[in-house]
């Protein structure tokens, strides 16, 4: 029974497609393309490379962001207060 | 007779190097009466003469308009009218910091003959204390290269070794500084490029909190991650050119409201005994050479002599931090850039059009991830300090590399080149935190190296305690380069 209702909480989940570490080269010319930016050739490929690197790896941490999480920089920063003291 | 061979033997005395001074020293010494601002400005142009040649520090001297400024000081001191804080010294700048009706190339062929029509904060708080103006320093083009090299106006050259780079981007605001054309300079730092130069030339960087320094009418780069700093040879005068430039300002709604520490009496305090510094093994000290990794030994040993209580910590992900830090950076830089991008792309050197380009392909989704996570990593790295009074850290993994080995515009090993060499300044931008570089010695070759101090946020008064006291003990800066 337990069982049946916990189960029932579960949303059906859509299996996660493979992440991409970076926009495929053809994909980034277009995108250069039809921002009017001309890109010289074999840049893509760079840019998929250099950035495949840095994004996976961001990425990873990006997941396991709270989804209410606002940007910022310090507030969230441990205040420290003394004992006793509001 | 006795007063005519006192005078012989007076002339024949070397005159002392007034450049040589401090900037502390020499704006006492204005204040005193005992140097004109004349004298210190013939003084910083006669090195101007010899180094200039050599390092590529000045894209534009304004020798004449100095000359004339100095004069005004001395004149007004004659007067006894009431002088600032920094009256008849000679300083020059990053070439971006726009002053109204003169011109900023920020380093770049897009922007060579471009006048501001605006002045700086940071000009304007130097100016209303009186320091002169010498002329515009050489930077990396836009702000966006952390070697020296620039392929528009010449690269900039270490004066401890001219085959050597000064790093960057404050390529000519380390170079002009360290060869003692001038007594400071402003850099910026948005991934490490007052730090990194300063590491390579011996010489004390600021990079302070995000939002300490007003960067109104400064060039921009990543205005996420952008600081606006000084360059100086020593604590002391770092802590009053800091005491100067920060504060709120109602032109940069980024400005903190934050009250100003009192930065010159903390580096000159002396007081480190029981203060806690933490040293992160882990990241900093994985590609560390033999040589620099010897000094830093050094150096803590004598900041534990000094009372100094050492401990060790285990950073955060520091990869992590320093992918977040690219993903902003790209993008931020990027937008900026965008426009310039489809118009006059052939303007721009190889290498910065490259970075640029990278940016223009960072999904918004990841940007935005890369601001939201930014609280939760500065908070990792403060609660692992666990309650340390600043990090002690390496500026770069190794001194100055040589210009030709580091030059590699267009190249596919560029992306991997520029990251090592802010592999430990650029995280640090992220996090938002202020850290200083401090000159720590000399290795072989004769080539300086210096150490990072990391501090809490706004809390660039122990960064400069600490620095004063080791400085006390180790003066490098009365080593000149030859």
């Amino acid at each position: 029974m337990k069982s049946a209702k916990k189960k029932a909480n579960i949303t059906p989940l859509t299996p996660p497609a493979k992440a991409a570490a970076a926009l495929q080269p053809p994909l980034i010319a277009g995108m250069f393309a039809e921002a009017g930016i001309l890109l010289r050739p074999g840049r893509a490929d760079i840019i998929a490379g250099t950035l495949g690197v840095a994004t996976a790896k961001f990425r990873t941490q990006a997941q396991k962001l709270a989804f209410e999480r606002e940007p910022g920089l310090f507030p969230a920063a441990p205040v420290e207060m003394k004992k006793g003291k509001r | 007779m006795k007063k005519t061979v006192k005078k012989a033997v007076q002339k024949a005395m070397p005159k002392p190097d007034l450049a040589l001074m401090g900037l502390a020293d020499a704006a006492r010494a204005v204040a005193q009466g005992k140097v004109t601002a004349q004298a210190l400005t013939e003084a910083c142009l006669a090195r101007i003469t010899d180094w200039q040649p050599r390092v590529n520090a000045f894209l534009k001297l304004e020798a004449d308009a100095a000359l004339k400024a100095a004069k005004a000081v001395d004149r007004a001191r004659k007067r006894g009218a009431k002088l600032g804080r920094l009256a008849g010294v000679p300083l020059a700048h990053k070439d971006m910091y726009y002053r109204a009706g003169k011109e900023t190339s920020c380093g770049s062929a897009i922007r060579r003959h471009w006048k501001a029509t605006e002045t700086a904060t940071a000009l304007q708080r130097l100016d209303a204390e009186g320091a002169l103006d010498l002329g515009r320093l050489n930077m990396a083009e836009f702000a966006f290269g952390p070697t020296g090299h620039n392929y528009h106006y010449g690269h900039a050259h270490n004066p401890w070794n001219t085959d050597r780079i000064t790093g960057g981007s404050s390529s000519g605001s380390a170079a002009a500084v360290a060869a003692r054309m001038v007594f400071g300079a402003l850099g910026s730092d948005t991934g490490g490029s007052i730090r990194q130069p300063a590491h390579y030339c011996g010489l004390v960087g600021m990079k302070p909190t995000w939002g300490r320094v007003s960067r109104a009418a400064a060039m921009p780069l990543s205005f996420s991650l952008d600081t606006v700093g000084p360059l100086t040879r020593r604590v002391e005068d770092s802590a009053l050119l800091m005491e100067i430039l920060a504060g709120a300002d109602p032109r940069d709604p980024t400005a903190s409201m934050q009250a100003v520490g009192a930065y010159v009496a903390a580096a000159k305090s002396g007081a480190v005994r029981g203060l806690k510094l933490a040293v992160p093994r882990r990241y900093f000290w994985d590609k560390l050479n033999k040589p620099s990794a010897e000094c830093l030994e050094a150096a803590l040993k004598l900041l534990s002599k000094l009372g100094v209580k050492i401990v060790e910590m285990t950073p955060p992900d520091m990869e992590m931090v320093t992918a977040a830090s690219f993903v902003m950076i790209s993008a931020e830089a990027a937008a900026l850039h965008a426009s310039w991008l489809r118009t006059r792309p052939n303007l721009y050197s190889d290498q910065v059009r490259g970075r640029l380009e990278n940016g223009l392909a960072v999904s918004a989704a990841d940007y935005i991830d890369s601001q939201r996570w930014r609280s939760e990593a500065t908070a990792a790295f403060l609660k692992a300090m666990n309650g340390a009074d600043a990090v002690f850290a390496p500026v770069a993994d190794r001194p100055a590399p040589t210009i030709e080995e580091t030059d590699v515009a267009g190249k596919p090993e560029a992306a991997k080149t520029i990251a090592a060499l802010t592999r430990l300044t650029r995280p640090i931008n992220y996090l938002g935190l202020p850290a200083m570089t401090v000159p720590a010695g000399f290795v072989r070759g004769g080539l300086p190296i210096g150490f990072q101090l990391i501090g809490k946020p706004f809390d660039e008064a122990m960064l400069y305690r600490i620095a004063g006291a080791y400085e006390a003990k180790q003066p490098c800066h009365q080593q000149v380069p030859v």
